[in-house]
């Protein structure tokens, strides 16, 4: 009779902790942290913000390239960062809490966009560290003078064969010796 | 060999030539071909501040921006697109405060340099403040004391732990701190009416002492001030309207000390019926001065504002008039133009001139002729000097222009078009190609007009003469390219062979119609649309009539919008000036429209027609121009005629309707409807609309030999569609928009459609694409 009452207890204090769990929002922070492709984070700063699952959460980044998003419920998010001049990992988190000892912890992994998202992918550290992947270079760099180019050019091959045929055809048809150029007069 | 020379110039000349092709957008060619220009929105609070030899003009908009202007050139430095209302914006030392959220739960501080965050406070929201909240920086220390959710928290740098936490317990909606001496006042409104003040200590947050003031008053902007003057006290002064009579507390003191004072200034002529209509705003008292405060009221029909200040000597206050201003309508910057050299006040004067007042100035600084006919009237007016010590006059108009103007001469220094960040459609127009001077000369000597072939023979000779003088005075057409403004033209009135450059007319929502050059985006020309003085909120733009070479009749652009009072306005400007067609070129409507459209139907003028529909329940279709030739135009050209209806977002139906022409009169019918399945509403509808395009286009595909013909539908629309509580996915229909019969279906199971997450749709040939947010 005690036992029951004690289990009672229990899976109502179990499932409190879970019904309190669930409105419970959690705090995720990170560091945007310099390398070869973005070597002054100070200037990200301004440009950029940390979104998570498309804009359900928005976070600034500061001069020192730290962020905090607020508002993360329990489950999966999408953490991204958006910037115009940058481009930034996907990252996927994973809030849940703890069997042992009842605390939130958090999974990140990368994550490609359209690919599902796996667990098998290596778990990141956390507070999350994100480097720049790349620098958006939206300009085609003017092509410089090139021999080559001009020259692989059909018009240009077209040219060639012209001046060719102006050029050195003449100078062929001095070599050839004059009885074979009068047979070749009569047969044209 | 002579010919063998020429050859191989010929040939190096035609390798020169040759080149690598362009594949896309070169560096040089940025800003020139492709162009960005940063909005912010309209500015609700600005401040100036010097810091390190520079000043800036930092402001918050009515679009949650942050943002920093130079103030001597009106550039964007920075922007933070905090998405929340921002009730507090304050500027010290290099580094900028603001507080928004919902009961004004977040504190951030920026630095005023780079706009990068430097920290940020959560405080949890409460329901007892309204958005907003207060805070400052503490005088003598980088902390910042702050009213935020239902707590006065004093905050260190860094964002962690508050230094101490004063709950407040839901006794009012604190919008302003005022700091004094070692003590902070936060003061709010109490929800029966009247102020609640809360004195606590700055280093412990000891609570000092909590009173009330202004018991039953009702409250809030422009009926009470709260005026800070340092060393010379905290004023607030209210309008008691059961008294009807200006009353005046003074913070601080260990007892409440009430004043009543009937301000003498103007009760001789003022009447309690005048009190009650009359408005209070703050001016920035002189660093040292007086606290000084602004009444604006209405007597025999004209506006009067008088600039008052308050002089307290020992428990005696007395009120002294600064300036009094007559006007029709004047406008006051206080609380706009916080912490610079004082607060301006912009008088509208006879003939549509403006001038700059200085606090307590009698005479004006400055004046300036503004044409409200381009961006609106003058909303509000501050001063602020610059680092090297000039002092200059920003003004905001209701069209969204934020102008700099030289205090002293008048004389615009830069200007920010902020309408752009409430356009809401937009419309490109083709500038009409360059005449030759042949083409020129052939229009000077029509020979339906000049009959003379003598007097022909002369004009084409002028004509000739007067573009060759024209080219000669460009430098041959050499130094276009050097002068200092080629790098963002104005834009011409006519455009170039290849009909690249044109003219991008915007409407918005500010009632600002403009026009912007695609070539590096310099503003042609602006117009302002009102009704009764109030703005038309613009929500189409067409092209009626392009751009001829050589024509008489001027290209003319359609802006179709909504006025105060929702009834529907349409104006004809002439697209290359922004001028009205004709005199009524704005002309209301008996009606208000739910939709509006081009018709593939042309007038007898050569303008398009274009369709509004003017009742939901019972629709009918309304063509513009509103004559008897446009509908037999229209019937001629375009009946039968389809549109739909409600699709709306939670729209559970879409009705289709058929118009026709039955003797003349047009009849509009339902011809279909479409009942959303599975108890969902629409979350989202995309069409591909264009109604002048003709119907189905048969064609050969190239590449795909296995098909020969495809039917490209241009009527097809894509509505997303989800239950209310935005659960079980949405489901995409593809319905054909005139018979309304369901083309195809889809369902995305873990899928969903809301604010953050919109639905996207467009049709391209015979492919529709979409996209939208899923959970997995």
């Amino acid at each position: 009779m005690l036992a029951r009452a004690l289990l009672l207890v229990q899976c109502v204090l179990v499932l409190a902790a879970a019904v309190l769990a669930a409105d419970k929002t959690y705090r995720l922070r990170g560091t945007v942290v310099p390398n070869d492709v973005l070597g002054d984070v100070a200037s990200l700063a301004a440009g950029a913000q940390v979104v998570v699952n498309g804009g359900e959460q928005r976070a600034f980044i500061r001069g020192d390239g730290q962020f905090a998003v607020d508002g993360l419920g329990l489950g999966d998010a999408l953490v991204e960062i958006q910037s115009t001049e940058y481009a930034f990992p996907k990252i996927h988190v994973r809030i849940a809490v703890g069997e042992e000892d009842g605390r939130a912890a958090v999974a990140a992994r990368y994550v490609q966009l359209g690919a599902k998202w796996s667990e098998d992918a290596p778990v990141l550290a956390y507070p999350l560290q994100i480097a720049a992947s790349a620098k958006y270079d939206f300009f085609t760099p003017r092509q410089g003078f090139s021999i080559v180019a001009m020259f692989s050019n059909p018009y240009m091959l077209m040219v060639g064969a012209s001046l060719a045929a102006v050029f050195i055809l003449p100078r062929l048809q001095a070599n050839i010796d004059p009885e074979t150029m009068k047979e070749l007069q009569a047969k044209s | 060999m002579v010919c063998g020379s020429s050859l191989r110039r010929a040939a190096l000349s035609a390798a020169l030539l040759l080149g690598g092709a362009a594949l896309g957008l070169f560096p040089d060619e940025a800003g020139k071909i492709d162009w960005y220009q940063a909005q912010i929105g309209a500015a609700t609070k600005v401040v100036a501040h010097a810091h390190n030899g520079t000043t800036g003009i930092y402001a918050a908009t009515e679009l949650g921006v942050l943002a920093a202007v130079d103030a001597d050139s009106g550039a964007l430095r920075w922007r933070q697109l905090v998405d929340e209302d921002i009730g507090t914006l304050q500027v010290r030392g290099g580094q900028v405060l603001t507080q928004s959220g919902a009961g004004g739960s977040r504190v951030r501080v920026w630095d005023a340099v780079s706009g990068s965050l430097a920290w940020e406070h959560a405080q949890p929201e409460s329901g007892q403040q309204a958005a907003g909240g207060a805070a400052l920086f503490v005088s003598g220390s980088d902390d910042v004391v702050a009213a935020a959710g239902d707590s006065l928290v004093r905050l260190a740098p860094g964002g962690g732990a508050a230094v101490w936490e004063l709950a407040l317990n839901g006794t009012g909606t604190y919008r302003r701190l005022v700091q004094h001496g070692d003590a902070v006042f936060a003061i709010g409104e109490r929800a029966g009416g009247g102020l609640r003040v809360v004195e606590a200590e700055l280093a412990s947050g000891t609570r000092k002492q909590q009173y009330d003031v202004a018991d039953g008053a009702v409250l809030g902007a422009g009926h009470s001030v709260v005026l800070d003057a340092g060393p010379n006290g905290v004023y607030v002064v209210w309008r008691d309207e059961k008294d009807i009579v200006w009353k005046v507390h003074r913070l601080g003191l260990t007892r409440p000390m009430w004043d009543m004072y009937h301000a003498k200034i103007v009760q001789q002529e003022l009447m309690p019926e005048d009190m009650l209509g009359s408005t209070l705003d703050e001016l920035e008292p002189i660093p040292g001065g007086r606290p000084r405060f602004t009444l604006t009221y209405l007597k025999d029909g004209v506006r009067k504002t008088v600039a008052i200040e308050i002089v307290a000597t020992g428990d005696q206050m007395d009120m002294r008039k600064l300036a009094a201003f007559r006007s029709g309508s004047a406008v006051v910057g206080g609380p706009a133009m916080a912490g610079v050299a004082g607060a301006a006040v912009a008088v509208r004067a006879a003939g549509g001139e403006w001038r700059v007042y200085g606090a307590g100035a009698r005479k004006a600084k400055s004046s300036f002729a503004y044409a409200e006919a381009t961006h609106g009237a003058v909303v509000w007016a501050g001063l602020y000097r610059t680092a090297a010590g000039a002092t200059r006059a920003l003004v905001r108009t209701s069209g969204g222009l934020l102008a700099a103007l030289d205090a002293d001469s008048g004389e615009p220094l830069w200007v920010r078009n902020e309408a752009l960040a409430y356009a809401s459609d937009m419309a490109f127009l083709d500038l009409p190609p360059p005449a030759s001077a042949a083409e020129h000369a052939a229009q000077a000597t029509d020979p339906a007009v000049v009959t003379s072939a003598a007097a022909r023979f002369v004009l084409r000779w002028v004509a000739t003469g007067r573009e060759l003088a024209a080219w000669a005075s460009s430098g041959f057409g050499l130094l276009a390219p050097l002068r200092a403004d080629a790098a963002r033209p104005t834009p011409a009135a006519s455009g170039d062979h290849f009909g690249f450059h044109k003219l991008a007319v915007f409407g918005t929502r500010t009632g600002v119609v403009t026009a912007l050059g695609t070539q590096g985006g310099a503003a042609a020309w602006a117009r302002h649309l009102a009704v009764d003085g109030a703005p038309v909120a613009v929500e189409r733009v067409f092209v009626v009539r392009r751009s001829q070479p050589l024509g008489d009749a001027p290209p003319v652009v359609v802006a179709v919008g909504r006025s105060a009072r929702n009834a529907t306005v349409v104006a004809a400007l002439d697209a290359l000036t922004g001028a009205p067609v004709a005199e009524d070129g704005l002309q209301p409507m008996p009606f208000s429209h739910v939709r509006a459209f081009a018709l593939p139907a042309v007038g007898a003028d050569g303008q398009q027609l274009l369709g509004l529909v003017t009742d939901d329940a019972r629709p009918t279709l309304a063509v513009w121009p509103a004559t008897a030739a446009a509908e037999q135009a229209f019937c001629a050209a375009a009946a039968p005629f389809f549109f739909e209806l409600g699709d709306a977002a939670g729209s559970t139906q879409i009705r289709g309707y058929r118009v026709a022409c039955d003797g003349g009169a047009l009849s509009t019918a339902l011809a279909w409807t479409f009942d959303v399945p599975g108890g969902e509403a629409l979350a989202a509808a995309a069409v591909r609309y264009d109604g002048a395009q003709s119907t189905a286009l048969l064609g050969r595909v190239l590449g795909d030999r296995s098909v020969r013909y495809k039917y490209i539908n241009p009527h097809v629309g894509t509505l997303a569609a989800q239950r209310a509580d935005g659960s079980g996915g949405v489901s995409v229909y593809l319905y054909d928009r005139v018979s309304g019969r369901l083309l195809h279906t889809a369902h995305h199971a873990a899928a969903r459609v809301d604010a953050a997450h919109r639905f996207l749709a467009t049709q391209t040939e015979n492919r529709v694409i979409y996209q939208l947010w899923h959970d997995e």
